[in-house]
């Protein structure tokens, strides 16, 4: 008897001070945790849509059984020039969400990967930079005074996307500039980006049609 | 023992990766690139030295039967410590490893080394055990990313190492973890063995 209260006494103390330190670092960290997220998704929010001025509130459409999250898009007088489509789907390992632009038609205007963890060096592509900067490059320029040039910060696979109507979106394996080519090796998480942003995009005209908006 | 070699001995002698074992499962999942092993190895050197250095300190208070839970619930707090001041003040970091920080949890280096060593010594030995291990296990994962990356994508810190070559896509893969691990701990063994002779 005494043991056991001696043993639960301990774990419990043990328990209590990492409980009052977990809360002391939550209260911390609680306000630059959110503020950083919800500058990942400002942020996605511009590039998905560079031409807007403001965003709506996150607002919710129910069709077919699934439901699709959006954003209405703004320009400077307060008209709605498009919309940003948040939806997720499942990839190679991961749940990849994307944020895409669209025009009221239909047609991309950008897209951007919010979040994956898919392979790297295969899957992890979606978000790779167009710059094939080498490593001997990256070495030289250390000692270079000359300032670095400005690089694109669109992942070349995303920016694909830009411009196409829905029925180009179809993964292919050779270079088209018509459609998506997919990344080499990974045309399972291609193909899942396409989808994440095809079927919304397709629901979304869809419920517009039925005057759900 | 003195204290320098105890720091040391986790770097060549005992590393928690190449010689004890320990520690393999985020070692697999995580050397993939350069830029993960990396973030993965920092986190593991500051878990790693405050949870000995800690659990030094504790360690005439908790009673042997339920030393356990009592290690496990200091490593979790740290753990969770780490990951909320990476997600809160470095953003872009917790973006590329943040799901792999809830990992060190459950790697064994950590309880290994709590249980093997900081139970048994006094704080400053087990702060110095914990910095050298948490050193061995960084430089183990960088050289086993860094041969992955390399063959795998043709890349080295995300950069191309050499244009126009066609990586070896298994490299990247479970496969190729398992195969790089062993054959560096294959050479590893063999400096060894030649350095006894």
């Amino acid at each position: 008897m005494k043991t056991i209260l001696h043993y639960g006494l301990v774990l419990l103390i043990i328990a209590g001070v990492a409980g009052v330190g977990l809360s002391f670092v939550d209260n911390l960290t609680k306000g630059p945790i959110a503020e950083a997220q919800s500058k990942r998704l400002e942020e996605g929010q511009k590039l998905a849509f560079p031409s807007a001025s403001s965003f709506g509130e996150l607002k919710k459409l129910e069709i077919d059984g699934k439901t699709i999250e959006y954003y209405e898009v703004f320009d400077e007088s307060k008209n709605v020039i498009g919309y940003e489509l948040l939806y997720s789907v499942g990839g190679y390992q991961s749940r990849i969400k994307v944020l895409t632009g669209i025009e009221p038609d239909g047609k991309v205007v950008a897209i951007r990967v919010l979040e994956q963890a898919e392979t790297p060096g295969l899957g992890a592509e979606v978000d790779a930079l167009p710059s094939n900067q080498s490593l001997l490059c990256a070495f030289v320029s250390l000692f270079s005074p000359e300032p670095k040039k400005e690089e694109s910060n669109i992942p070349w696979f995303q920016a694909q996307f830009s411009g196409k109507t829905p029925e180009d979106l179809i993964v292919v394996k050779t270079k088209d500039p018509k459609h998506i080519t997919a990344l080499s090796g990974a045309t399972i998480t291609s193909t899942a980006v396409t989808k994440a942003v095809k079927e919304p995009i397709e629901l979304f005209l869809k419920a517009k049609a039925e005057g759900q908006l | 023992m003195s204290l320098f070699k105890e720091f040391l001995k986790g770097i060549w002698e005992k590393n928690p990766v190449l010689v004890l074992s320990l520690g393999l499962c985020p070692t697999l999942a995580t050397s993939g690139s350069m830029k993960n092993a990396v973030g993965m190895g920092l986190s593991v050197i500051a878990v790693l030295t405050f949870s000995n250095i800690i659990i030094s300190l504790i360690k005439g208070f908790v009673p042997s039967k339920i030393r356990i839970p009592c290690y496990i619930i200091v490593i979790a707090f740290l753990v969770t410590v780490v990951d909320m001041l990476i997600a809160g003040f470095a953003p872009e970091l917790s973006k590329a490893i943040g799901l792999f920080i809830k990992l060190i949890v459950v790697n064994c280096i950590i309880l290994g080394r709590a249980e093997a060593f900081a139970a048994k010594n006094n704080p400053l030995r087990a702060a110095l055990d914990g910095l050298g291990m948490g050193i061995g296990f960084l430089i183990a994962i960088s050289i086993i990313a860094t041969i992955r990356e390399v063959l795998g994508a043709n890349k080295w810190f995300g950069l191309t190492v050499v244009p126009g070559w066609d990586p070896i896509g298994i490299m990247i893969l479970p496969a190729g973890a398992l195969l790089t691990f062993g054959l560096v701990m294959a050479v590893r063994n063999v400096l060894a063995q030649r350095r006894a002779k």
